[in-house]
């Protein structure tokens, strides 16, 4: 803010020099430099004329949102008020979710109290529910307060049993599997907890920069017509949903397959696909289902619509009972298809139209050896589903009758995701190694779920960037291996591998995948970082 | 007016300093001082109560006095030749003219002045005039005197301290861009440029997208702002038309409109033009019920995000009637598809019965079609031949249920030919409703690449289900666009070109949404 002090003092010369020559043009006084009237009534004057305009320019930076917002002496609620005319209200935060697995020599039930906390990577986490870890068959029934989890065996003599977690604070990191946590108040029976899936889908209190961004999509209309305005329907009007980004297609984008499913086999219009980006790192969301062996020997569940909703595909499914797990990619095959019990839902003509959206559902089938079974067993697994959460709140929410448009239908889907992995060499100064590998992954892992839907590519650039962020002094060695994995639309995932420092997105226009509704994602686990020392400064 | 703000300062010094004092000529300079002054912050202030709406944000902050002071020693003599516009110290040939000289001095880019004067005084002998004895281009004043011999010299210190020989002049009614517009609305819509006119239009245009979406009056003054034409405010007739000042003018009784020169006007005197009229013939929108003349679009090409999935590459379809014909073709392996000596159509069963068709007679019956026997219809489509045909084929399921008066004639047994308009077909029967047609016409745009990537707030906007289509015509443009940078992924071009053109694998340059022939 201005003070009489600091005013600029180029301003105060041009006033004295500009009424200087009047007084000189228009009487016979001498206001030179130096003279009385100069020192007297001049400079005053100019200095005081200098002021109050310095002051008007504070005040009309002061109504400016793009200036208030830069500027570092603005208040908080000088900045939400100004921002309210663009229909802006700073976004409070919301806390990450994610899952825990809780690790014990004990074959007796464990108690995890409600309010039970758990420090992972800085980021507290609490359980809302009371949940109790137990190996026996028949637990009693879950209420609203307590949930009962089924302890599988794991190595070591060890059981092991999951619980969904959320942070207590609104925070934007993401906890990457594998991490480990502390238990507060300590339970003996706990011997280890270990972060199961991703915390993440948080967000923090909004920032004036993140606030300025946002100033377009507060003043969009928030009506399903142009892609603008789709874009800030659902970009942070939906209750409880945060779109980190998203992409809108309609008419003409290779994007919309079912928009050609018609007699001429030429677009048509009228239809919309959304893919919204929910949260900065997919989710895993680990559920029972009942299996059934079929005759040709292979155990199929059904997952339904509504399990994980637009989910990409499965991570594990494990025995309930012996807790063996069969991964992903052997031999889980899927035939997709979709609910149309839903009396809103749009026009789907197939069910690969229905991908990633929360009317797919999917018939599942697997190897599971089990010598005595017969066809016609049943057996209860637990279902690990890779998804991203919420597509089915923005979908219902685009569904209803005060929101959607009566002559055009809007299908809100997943993005393709494309699941990141980075091998990369550090080199740090000489003699000077403080780094902490597991800072420079989560960096890297961040900088990448920091980009937005519609990435062509993704470069060593990111990586150094993100690497240099948390310390100027180290240097990545090329190559960086970059290597991603892509979900398609039958279940399988397309394989990428660059060492050129430049991976493209997997793209088939045929069946609908392009880079502009493809998005990457990395899990901090998957960052390679292998440190040397340099042999010289530079 | 931005100047008029005059407040009598000596009223308010009382009785003693209008009476008393004896040097009244002192009293009244002071007075003028500090009423010169005060003009100028009761000049900012009315501005800043301005910025409150953006049908009324200032593009300009006003000056009325501006001091400007100029040091000998930045000053850089510079000459140019006749042959081509300016050519910085390029060496004079001999026999050519003897160019005149041009002084150079830096200046603050974001300023602009119509006046420099010597003094305060308006009466002065020495006030140069913009684009005559001067001109601004960007951080740069050009005189064409030298100004040091116009204006007296004074006696400076440079940054080093050392003293340097310095001119002081006065600007009259600058205006300074201190980012207005940007600032307070078009930084949130994305417009962040320098200031002008018509950026503060831009910017109002883009807010009523945003705000109101594409409503045929906002996609009609929003194409009005990118080729800089007026849109008409009132209802009124036209009493002129005239060229001037660089602007084409149409005049009414009650409104004066302006495009830049060479612009059609497509009203005539004595026309009477309503509010929001286009009367200018830089562009003109369609939608998929216009009839769209073939000099417009000879052919327009769809690229395959409009086709569904396993075409090789996009077809192009001429704005024209062609022969249309048909074809028998089999999608089963057991009914094979041949043709006799004398040009029927002989169908192989898979009893080994022989059906020969001349057209959709008796014997191309529903039970032949359920096996998979197809009437598809032959017509010119520009592209690959298996995309023409895997086209032809989709298109066989519903063509004859449109085209009634040919499968009548068929069936009579008239023999072709039949003529289709194939743009017009697509038009009809797919397109319909949902397409925004924009054609400009390129030559009349002062920057064509600035309209083309502001374009991108037209496809954003429209609605989503409708897809928006455009076409730059222009006898003499060569410009170059960047899909990467300056066209919006989501653009969709439509080339148009004549069909008569062969594309083959040769002569088709793929960039990632636009093909065009090369050779």
């Amino acid at each position: 803010m201005s003070t009489y002090e600091n005013i600029d003092s180029e301003a105060v010369v041009e006033n004295e020099y500009l009424m200087a020559q009047i007084l000189e043009s228009g009487s016979d006084v001498d206001a030179s430099l130096g003279t009385v009237v100069r020192e007297l009534a001049v400079r005053p004057n100019a200095a005081l004329a200098a002021y109050n305009d310095q002051r008007l320019e504070d005040f009309r930076n002061e109504m400016t949102l793009s200036r208030a917002l830069q500027n570092p002496d603005t208040t908080d609620e000088a900045a939400d008020a100004l921002s309210s005319n663009f229909r802006l209200v700073r976004l409070a935060g919301t806390p990450a979710t994610g899952v825990l697995a809780l690790y014990t020599d004990q074959t007796s039930n464990v108690y995890i109290g409600k309010g039970t906390t758990f420090s992972v990577g800085g980021v507290t986490l609490t359980v809302t529910r009371v949940y109790i870890g137990y190996i026996a068959d028949t637990p009693a029934a879950d209420t609203e307060d307590v949930v009962y989890r089924r302890m599988v065996e794991s190595a070591n003599d060890q059981y092991v049993f999951t619980i969904p977690v959320q942070s207590i604070e609104a925070t934007s990191e993401t906890l990457s599997p594998g991490m480990s946590a502390t238990m507060t108040p300590a339970d003996s029976k706990v011997s280890s907890v270990l972060v199961a899936s991703a915390i993440t889908g948080g967000s923090a209190e909004e920032t004036n920069e993140e606030l300025l961004a946002r100033a377009a999509t507060g003043i969009t209309a928030k009506v399903p017509s142009g892609k603008q305005h789709i874009a800030a329907l659902i970009a942070r009007d939906i209750p409880d949903v945060v779109v980190y980004s998203s992409g809108v297609f309609g008419m003409g984008d290779a994007e919309v397959l079912r928009d050609r499913h018609n007699i001429s086999a030429i677009s048509m219009g009228g239809r919309v696909d959304v893919y919204a980006r929910t949260s900065p790192l997919v989710s895993q969301l680990e559920i029972q289902k009942t299996a059934v062996l079929g005759t040709d020997g292979r155990w199929s569940v059904q997952i339904g619509a509504t399990d994980a909703p637009g989910f990409y595909g499965i991570d594990s499914i494990q025995s309930v009972l012996t807790g063996d797990i069969n991964q992903t990619g052997t031999d889980i095959q899927y035939t997709f298809g979709m609910d149309t019990s839903d009396p809103l839902i749009p026009d789907i003509p197939l069910p690969v139209y229905a991908r990633f959206s929360s009317y797919q559902t999917a018939l599942v089938t697997f190897d599971y050896n089990q010598a005595d079974a017969v066809a016609g067993d049943t057996k209860d697994f637990l279902v690990t589903l890779v998804y991203m959460p919420s597509i089915d709140i923005i979908q219902s929410y685009m569904n209803q009758r005060d929101t959607a448009n009566l002559a055009q239908d809007t299908l809100v889907k997943a993005p393709i995701a494309c699941d990141v992995s980075v091998q990369a060499v550090v080199s740090y100064p000489p003699g000077v190694n403080t780094t902490d590998i597991e800072v420079l992954q989560q960096a890297v892992a961040q900088t990448i779920n920091g980009l937005s839907i519609g990435q062509r590519y993704l470069t060593a650039d990111e990586i150094c960037l993100a690497i240099n962020g948390v310390d100027e002094t180290l240097r990545v060695d090329f190559p960086v291996i970059l290597e991603s994995s892509t979900f398609l639309n039958d279940g399988t995932t397309a394989e990428r591998r660059s060492i050129s420092g430049h991976l493209d997105m997997y793209t088939d226009e045929d069946t609908g995948i392009t880079e502009r509704n493809t998005c990457f994602f990395c899990d901090a686990v998957n960052v390679s970082i292998t440190l040397k020392e340099r042999v010289t400064e530079s | 007016m931005r100047y008029d703000h005059k407040i009598d300062v000596l009223s308010v010094y009382g009785y003693f300093w209008q009476r008393v004092w004896q040097d009244p000529e002192f009293i009244s300079a002071l007075a003028e001082g500090l009423d010169t002054l005060q003009q100028q912050s009761e000049i900012t202030y009315q501005e800043f109560k301005e910025y409150m709406s953006r049908l009324t944000v200032p593009v300009f902050h006003h000056q009325r006095w501006k001091r400007l002071t100029f040091s000998k020693e930045d000053l850089k003599l510079r000459s140019y030749d006749f042959s081509d516009g300016l050519q910085i110290d390029k060496s004079v040939l001999i026999g050519s003219s003897v160019p005149p000289i041009q002084y150079v001095l830096p200046w603050v880019s974001t300023l602009q002045t119509s006046f420099i004067t010597d003094s305060l005084d308006l009466e002065t002998d020495i006030i140069l005039n913009a684009e005559q004895d001067y001109t601004i281009k960007d951080n740069t004043i050009i005189f064409y005197n030298d100004p040091f011999t116009l204006f007296p010299l004074t006696t400076g210190v440079n940054d080093n301290g050392d003293p340097v020989t310095t001119i002081e002049c006065w600007a009259y009614c600058s205006e300074d861009d201190i980012g207005g517009v940007t600032d307070f609305f078009g930084t949130y819509v994305g417009i962040n440029t320098r200031a002008a006119d018509i950026f503060e239009r831009l910017t109002n245009i883009v807010w009523d997208l945003y705000v109101s979406g594409a409503t045929i009056n906002n996609i009609n003054t929003f194409l009005l702002v990118l080729t800089d034409c007026d849109e008409v405010t009132q209802e009124g007739t036209v009493k002129d038309i005239f060229t001037e000042a660089g602007r084409e003018w149409v005049l009414t009784e009650n409104g004066l409109y302006s495009a830049p020169e060479g612009t059609g006007v497509i009203v005539s005197v004595n026309a009477v033009i309503y509010k929001g009229q286009n009367i200018w013939d830089t562009f003109k929108v369609y939608d998929g019920y216009s009839t769209i003349p073939d000099t417009v679009v000879p052919s327009f090409r769809v690229e395959a995000g409009y086709l569904g999935g396993g075409y090789i590459s996009g077809l192009t379809f001429a704005n024209k009637e062609v022969p249309l014909d048909f074809a028998f073709i089999s999608t089963n392996p057991d009914y094979e598809v041949l043709t006799t000596d004398t040009g029927e159509w002989l169908i192989h069963t898979d009893n080994g019965d022989d059906i020969v068709l001349t057209g959709p007679d008796s014997y191309y019956s529903s039970a032949l079609q359920e096996q998979g026997v197809v009437m598809v219809p032959i017509f010119e489509i520009g592209g690959f031949q298996e995309d023409i045909d895997k086209l032809h084929q989709a298109m066989a399921n519903n063509i004859w249920a449109t085209k009634t008066d040919v499968y009548a004639a068929l069936t009579a047994g008239q023999a072709p030919p039949f003529t289709i308009n194939p743009f017009l077909y697509i038009q009809e029967n797919a397109l319909k409703n949902n397409i925004i047609f924009i054609n400009i016409n390129a030559d009349d745009l002062v920057d064509t690449k600035a309209v083309v990537a502001a374009i991108r707030y037209l496809v954003n906007t429209v609605p989503a289900g409708t897809t928006f289509m455009l076409s730059l015509n222009s006898g003499t443009l060569e410009e170059e666009f960047d899909t990467q940078t300056q066209i919006e992924e989501t653009v969709t071009w439509y080339i148009v070109a004549e069909l008569e053109d062969e594309y083959d694998y040769t002569n088709i340059e793929e960039t990632l949404n636009v093909n065009k022939k090369v050779g």
